[in-house]
């Protein structure tokens, strides 16, 4: 497989991937506002979160004085200024469907395509508040089916493990930012602070769909130590860090038939060690090495591996000596 | 719906004078009459959100984003009898392997120009000759893989050629794409027909690729060279790659290294046999052409001319659809074949030649007048619909330069039904057949009928909002009902 294809296959699963996610957190906000016991404490401070995660605080910061509902939702949702708007990551990956359309099946171009025709026409309509939870609906409904077609019509050859490694590989750092940004905070400065915090966890929960499988495992006894277990740690919930992890490196040994080569040496050690670390690590030992210089060095450790990716498989723009 | 149709002295290729249907349309015709004009326009919406939502579409560069089109789709169909079919068949062979013997024959011995048939001036001038590929001797001396002849009938619904083009014919995945909206939208109007599949055509266009590889590739490889994404046919390109089971490569996935082209894979390094390109000449290769070309392969030329690789179609094709050269195939046919062509040109002036640029410059309003170098229908004088200040502002432009010019009678192209909601309007028509080289010449059953759905107008092309229709070449007379 040409260089270019396998690197657009793996940008248009992570595109596609980074889309949902965003729709996700977005929904979640929105009902968290009106469940929550104490909505004045709901300030416009925690849209800020949602722009956190996104990580482009500053192009943000850059356009708005505030954060208010209207401007963090279109920033989010259709701003061409935020790379990672849903829009412009649709707009990648309808563009990296395009680039090898001759290699993906056709009922995935023509799912790609739709969604983005009808995501860039939604963004030309004047759009309310109410209209919100709607259209991050529609987004995840998109994705799911985008990853059904994936699931349910390709071969599980070369082009199909590219694009479990870009999914994967995004789904676990996202994971870990998410709860890199919620685990830090301060909750004792709300009042009711037991109702608040179940909200919040509860919450941090639904923005990766794990609230129902949490339960399962620990009854609805929401705890920021279990919360935190369950997002890093749970080998069989299809979002958390260690799950993903494990995709990624079983999706890599697949494409070398399990041989380790010279040129993928660097490739295989890195996933090697974060599984492992995720592995023998409890969460008490996570969490005493801090949760956030953790979820900090996760997130580094998965560029990294993004990386070498780029690097074994020479993707992207790069000159063959 | 047909009562304001007005067949108005032109050909028409359904009705006759009078409104009748020609035999081998009657079926469809009478199909036509039984279905509801509501019922025609929803699923004409239908397809058209189809081409859409598969995104068949083709780039225009009106601004500075280039938007994407798609092109508007008529469900008429263009109906081909089967004799007629053959005749046709057999001239258009006829003429691709004349045209390909004169490539031959140019970067060759050159003697059509020794014979005196074609002045050696207009060849050796041409822009598009190459002196950087004479003398290379091509796989099965083939220059030509596909080739798009454009057809037209006159007034008597006599076929002739309105051109050759022998470089980077787009248009057929248009030609494929147009029979699935028909038979998925329109399944009935088959019933009473039996239409030449297409389907096997895409086993055929792969043989025919393997066929032109260097000698010793038993299984080459072959891929498609594209300008990339941005490219207004890169539609094409994709759905021929993804048909024929073939790489779509660009030109920053290939590279040169010691007279072998390879791509470079995931895995490293692979060896490339058969390139099928669909970038121009110049653009291929930057140490022989344009130097600033971005989109070709540094030393890709070295390699073709080391007999390493296939370039299809061959380079400098361009001499031979040239528009000047244009005048002289019904020669070459003579020279090469020792045959009378069967399908027949355009009455074509030339206005190097002093006698006919006089003519041309007293007839200006009667002609078509065409620059030798443009193409898709720009740049051009049509005699007939110009006002007085535009036929002399193109003499001007003529005189500057007459030898780059060529004259044409106005041709009353012939014209079909094309749906219009409440109606059908009569609009003209061409159609472009796709021709293949290999280790024998082929035809494509069908080809693009092209469509100006503006009504009066003569621009079929797809850039200046022309349309397509689907082509059906029959395998046999449809059973007509009812007393002829």
């Amino acid at each position: 497989m040409l260089s270019r294809v396998a690197d657009s296959l793996y940008w248009l699963t992570r595109n596609v991937e980074r889309a949902e996610n965003n729709a996700r957190l977005i929904a979640v906000k929105l009902t968290s506002r009106l469940e929550n016991a104490n909505p004045i404490e709901e300030t416009n401070q925690n849209w800020y979160e949602l722009i956190e995660i996104s990580g482009f605080q500053e192009v943000f910061d850059e356009e708005h004085d505030r954060p208010m509902d209207r401007n963090v939702m279109e920033f989010l949702l259709f701003s061409s200024k935020n790379p990672n708007s849903v829009l412009n990551t649709i707009t990648i990956a309808r563009e990296n469907a395009r680039a090898v359309r001759e290699i993906i099946p056709n009922e995935l171009w023509e799912s790609i395509n739709s969604f983005y025709l009808k995501l860039k026409q939604q963004s030309h309509t004047p759009w309310t508040m109410e209209e919100v939870s709607d259209i991050c609906e529609f987004v995840k409904k998109e994705s799911l089916l985008f990853q059904g077609i994936v699931e349910a019509t390709m071969p599980r050859g070369d082009a199909y493990l590219f694009m479990e490694m870009g999914k994967h590989l995004e789904r676990a750092e996202k994971a870990a930012r998410i709860l890199d940004v919620y685990y830090h905070k301060n909750l004792e400065s709300y009042q009711n602070t037991e109702i608040v915090e179940y909200h919040h966890w509860w919450s941090v929960l639904q923005s990766v769909s794990g609230h129902e499988a949490y339960i399962k495992t620990y009854r609805p006894l929401i705890k920021s130590r279990n919360v935190a277990e369950f997002f890093i740690l749970n080998a069989e919930f299809p979002r958390s860090m260690m799950y993903c992890i494990q995709k990624v490196r079983n999706a890599f040994v697949a494409l070398e038939d399990g041989h380790v080569e010279h040129y993928s040496e660097s490739l295989a050690q890195e996933l090697e060690h974060l599984a492992n670390d995720l592995y023998d690590f409890s969460i008490e030992e996570i969490l005493n090495q801090g949760a956030h210089a953790f979820l900090q060095s996760f997130q580094h450790r998965c560029m990294t591996i993004g990386m070498h990716i780029t690097k074994t498989y020479y993707l992207g723009e790069v000159v063959i000596p | 719906m047909f009562h304001s149709y007005k067949v108005d002295g032109y050909f028409d290729e359904m009705l006759e004078e009078g409104k009748k249907p020609r035999g081998h349309c009657k079926p469809f015709h009478e199909k036509l009459n039984e279905v509801a004009p509501e019922e025609l326009q929803s699923r004409y919406e239908l397809a058209q959100s189809d081409f859409l939502r598969q995104g068949i579409t083709f780039t225009v560069y009106s601004d500075n984003e280039g938007t994407e089109r798609t092109m508007p789709f008529d469900f008429v169909p263009k109906i081909i009898p089967p004799d007629e079919w053959q005749h046709l068949e057999r001239g258009l062979m006829q003429r691709f392997d004349a045209l390909n013997a004169f490539l031959d024959d140019v970067y060759h011995e050159q003697n059509i120009l020794k014979d005196g048939i074609i002045p050696r001036d207009l060849v050796v001038n041409c822009q598009h000759f190459f002196e950087q590929v004479a003398g290379i001797d091509l796989p099965r001396r083939q220059h030509i893989f596909m080739a798009g002849i454009d057809l037209i009938r006159d007034d008597n619904g006599e076929y002739r050629v309105l051109e050759d083009n022998l470089r980077n014919p787009s248009g057929l995945s248009y030609v494929f794409q147009n029979r699935y909206v028909m038979r998925k939208v329109y399944p009935e109007f088959f019933n009473q027909y039996s239409v030449q599949s297409l389907e096997q055509q895409f086993s055929y266009l792969h043989s025919a690729m393997a066929s032109l590889a260097p000698d010793d590739s038993t299984s080459p490889t072959i891929v498609l060279l594209t300008p990339g994404v941005h490219n207004s046919a890169y539609y094409d390109h994709s759905f021929i790659a993804q048909r024929t089971g073939i790489e779509l490569v660009e030109g920053r996935d290939l590279v040169v290294r010691e007279r072998q082209v390879f791509m470079k894979t995931a895995r490293g390094l692979k060896k490339v046999d058969v390139i099928y390109r669909r970038i121009d000449d110049e653009f291929l290769d930057p140490l022989e052409f344009r130097e600033d070309s971005l989109l070709g392969v540094p030393g890709l030329i070295d390699v073709y001319r080391a007999g390493n690789v296939s370039i299809l179609n061959g380079i400098g094709n361009g001499v031979a659809d040239d528009k000047a050269i244009y005048h002289f195939v019904p020669d070459m046919i003579r020279y090469y074949l020792k045959e009378e062509p069967l399908v027949k040109n355009v009455d074509t002036y030339l206005l190097r030649y002093d006698d006919q640029l006089e003519y041309v410059l007293d007839h200006l309003s009667e002609l078509v007048v065409k620059h030798t170098n443009a193409s898709g229908g720009y740049n051009m004088l049509i005699g007939p619909h110009a006002t007085e200040e535009e036929i002399e502002a193109y003499r001007a432009q003529i005189l500057k330069n007459p030898s780059e010019f060529i004259a044409q009678p106005t041709i009353k192209l012939s014209r079909l039904p094309a749906f219009k909601e409440d109606r059908f309007a009569a609009c003209h028509v061409d159609l472009r057949v796709f021709i293949f080289g290999g280790e024998k010449t082929h035809v494509f059953p069908g080809g693009l009928t092209r469509v100006a759905l503006k009504e009066g107008s003569l621009v079929v092309n797809s850039s200046q909002g022309g349309g397509a229709k689907d082509t059906w070449v029959l395998e046999e007379n449809p059973i007509v009902t009812g007393g002829e």
